[in-house]
């Protein structure tokens, strides 16, 4: 029956919904700028890149400013990419003959007062464009982290700084340890100091963002037509080496032997050839499927479309199974994954997530990065022995991982030595309280040379951090713990932190800790109620920490710390 | 006053497979016929023609990324509208519940009362939440079958007219509340 609401209702939508024509027109028009399909790379060549690091052939150019980087610079030689001569700045901009300078080349802005906010030189900078709406930062940006003080409606601009220039305002942080220096500061590969301005003066600074995937315009949101400026995705090339061989002496803490290289997502682990596994799971029968399926549907609102992908089976035995779905039919290049289980009810929906890639060096370890222990003397050529710090990715209630570590997996080539160790995760539930990570001995078989030294557990490997010289929280003190201090930030913020702004940590005293004179939720409180807007509305994402004298709040999900 | 491509049966088979291959003309001729629906719909769903722009291009460069991943190409129309209501709903929960929406162009004489009760209806309509508007949208606006309703809103087919039914009292409920005003 149709009420009289009903009949106004459906009025009501049409008349509202009665779109302009020249608006539709202008839709269909920006068919011909949608961006070239990327269809990612194939599982053929993921499947090798994993391989290779298996063999120890993988080999990444992974110097800051070198390769990879140059090779992002200009993805289309005749797009207004092209750097600009130092000292000249603009230069295109004044020749009569030549048409004017359009974004991201950063003589289109030279006279916006917005860039000067952004601090260097025009040679300092990149590309630089502007954003109809900050909050499409993802958009432009899709492997940035969160950054909530962006999910704002105003317009913005964007500078990327060059991969030899860092951020020019300087970064903060405390001051070094009397007696030494902060070691210089560097970008991973495919990072890029970053400058935001919303609005026409609200000055935001990201170091180190990853700026995979870049796009300088976004269809639909620009006037100009888009510069396909796709910034590629690190990927391994083959080199030719021996295959890959255990560590003849195992570090002292070794606990396991048989080496089988597997890939995980941080839960269950699955065999490297998973990624190539074929796809169609997402219509197969039997329980295992339906679980997928329920999973997917369960968690559409989070991952929408994924459904609509192809999905593989990576693992499965009687106890659970694990799904894997490439995100790039619908997103930037990546994985992401669903862990079903059964139990005495039959097979559940456990998780769904973006799965981050780490590498293994059996079933039984879970996965463990690696940074260079700074209480001892960087390695040098002639180093057969390697000072690290196992540090533990599953959550560990605090507890080192002495006596749970794998021997270390080791491969040599003439470039790289990548070192791969995981880590026997602990029983029942875990509470995420960062650890510093357990000190190791890793001894190779032959001197490390002039070779870059790699962490095996990224996909592909990267770089060995190296910490700050600063002193880490220890979480687990018990005085601490006593009292209800002590819990430290992930990993992953802390090495952000020592990294980008030179923030470390170090326990408290007790009597410290009983000089502390706020309370959690009275410094919670405040804060929440602090501007930006965004953090008080979503404090129910935020997880709150003391660290030290300091609270600390930081998102649940990966979040773009940020300075200004 | 469905798609035209639907009812002429225009094979979209072959255009599905040359949009998969990169064919930009191809994939324009699949969408085209969709956008007016697309985009009104939008704009009832997040109340603001900006956004709702941006709702189908969203979606736009969604399918086009993901139409090689179509299984059945002959189902593209609901297929590309489920970009459309996932990226308008993405939105529409972005913005939140909206208080003021554009007023009106000045109603000629004799139309007031007509466009305060358009207005008073827009108004109790943008209180509901995002997934009350997409789901009237999709059942009031767009007329889409319960199961395809169903299928967007990742819902059982057997609640749709349910839901459909609270959504209206909520709606009437709003409506009352702005002719109190």
């Amino acid at each position: 029956m149709t009420d009289d609401l009903e009949r106004r209702l459906r009025t009501w939508m049409h008349a509202d919904g009665d779109v302009p024509p020249a608006a539709v027109s202008q839709l269909a028009a920006s068919v011909s700028a949608l961006p070239a399909r990327d269809r990612g790379p194939s599982p053929a060549l993921a499947l090798a890149a994993v391989l290779a690091l298996i063999v120890a052939l993988g080999v990444v150019a992974l110097r800051p400013g070198g390769g990879l980087l140059g090779g992002v610079a200009s993805p289309d030689p005749g797009a207004a990419l092209g750097p600009q001569p130092p000292g000249t700045p603009g230069s295109t901009a004044t020749a009569s003959a030549t048409p004017p300078p359009k974004p991201p080349d950063p003589a289109a802005f030279r006279d916006d007062p917005r860039l000067s906010l952004c601090g260097g030189t025009m040679s300092a900078v990149e590309f630089v464009f502007e954003m109809r709406h900050a909050a499409d930062y993802r958009r432009y940006l899709p492997a940035m982290l969160l950054a909530p003080e962006l999910d704002v409606a105003q317009p913005a601009l964007v500078a990327v700084y060059r991969a030899d220039t860092l951020q020019p305002l300087g970064v903060g942080g405390a001051a070094p340890p009397a007696g030494t220096t902060w070691p210089p500061r560097s970008l991973a590969p495919g990072h890029r100091d970053l400058c935001v301005v919303v609005g026409a003066e609200e000055l935001n600074i990201y170091s180190d963002v990853d700026i995979t995937g870049m796009r300088t315009t976004v269809p639909g949101t620009e006037t100009e037509p888009p510069a396909p400026s796709s910034i590629p995705t690190p990927t391994a090339t083959k080199a030719s080496a021996p295959i890959a061989t255990l560590s003849s002496v195992p570090a002292p803490t070794a606990t396991s032997g048989a080496a089988d290289p597997r890939l995980t997502c941080g839960g269950r682990s699955f065999p490297v050839t998973a990624l190539d596994a074929p796809t169609g799971a997402e219509h197969a029968v039997g329980p295992e499927y339906d679980a997928l399926r329920a999973t997917l549907a369960r968690d559409e609102s989070e991952f929408p479309l994924f459904s609509e992908v192809p999905w593989q089976l990576a693992s499965r035995d009687a106890d659970g199974a694990i799904f894997l779905a490439r995100r790039d039919p619908i997103g930037p290049p990546g994985w992401v994954s669903v862990e079903v289980v059964a139990d005495a009810n039959g097979w559940q929906p456990l998780t769904m997530q973006e799965c981050e890639l780490f590498m293994v060096p059996s079933a039984q370890f879970g996965p463990a990065t690696l940074v260079l222990d700074d209480a001892f003397p960087a390695p040098t050529p002639d180093s057969t022995e390697l000072r690290i710090l196992v540090l533990e990715r599953r959550c560990s209630s605090g507890s080192p991982a002495t006596g749970r570590m794998s021997d270390p997996l080791i491969g040599y080539t003439a470039e790289s030595v990548t070192v791969t160790i995981g880590v026997r995760p602990l029983a029942g539930d875990q509470d995420c309280i960062g650890f510093p990570g357990t000190p190791a001995l890793v001894r190779l078989t032959e001197p490390l040379g002039d070779r870059s030294l790699l962490d095996g557990a990224h996909v592909p490997p990267a770089p060995l951090a190296t910490p700050s010289p600063t002193a880490r929280i220890s979480p687990s003190a018990p005085a601490l713990a006593s009292i209800g201090l002590g819990h430290a930030p992930p990993t992953t913020v802390q090495t952000w932190l020592e990294r980008n702004i030179r923030m470390g940590f170090r326990p408290l005293s007790e009597p410290e800790a009983r000089m502390v004179r706020v309370s959690l939720d009275e410094a919670k409180r405040v804060a929440l109620s602090l501007p930006p807007e965004g953090y008080g509305t979503s404090g129910a994402r935020f997880v709150w920490t003391k660290v030290g004298c300091a609270f600390l709040g930081y998102y649940k999900e990966p979040l773009m710390p940020r300075l200004g | 006053m469905e798609v035209a491509i639907e009812s002429l049966r225009v094979p979209l088979t072959p255009l599905v497979r040359r949009a998969a291959t990169g064919d930009r003309d191809a994939f324009r001729t699949l969408v085209e016929p969709q956008l007016e629906r697309a985009l009104g719909a939008a704009v009832i769903m997040v109340r603001s023609h900006a956004d709702a722009e941006d709702a189908v291009q969203d979606a736009l460069l969604s399918a086009w990324q993901g139409i090689g991943s179509l299984r059945d190409p002959e189902a593209f129309p609901a297929w590309f509208r489920r970009h459309v209501v996932r990226a308008a709903l993405h939105t529409a929960e972005r913005r939140g519940q909206v208080g003021e929406l554009d007023v009106d162009a000045p109603a000629a004489a004799g139309e007031l009362d007509r466009a305060l009760e358009r207005r008073s209806l827009a108004r109790a309509f943008a209180a509901l939440d995002a997934r009350d508007r997409v789901l009237l949208t999709l059942h009031h606006y767009w007329e889409l079958p319960i199961a395809e309703t169903a299928t967007h809103l990742g819902i059982p087919a057997g609640t749709v007219k349910s839901r459909v039914h609270y959504a209206m009292e909520r709606l009437r409920a709003a409506s009352d509340a702005e002719e109190r005003r």
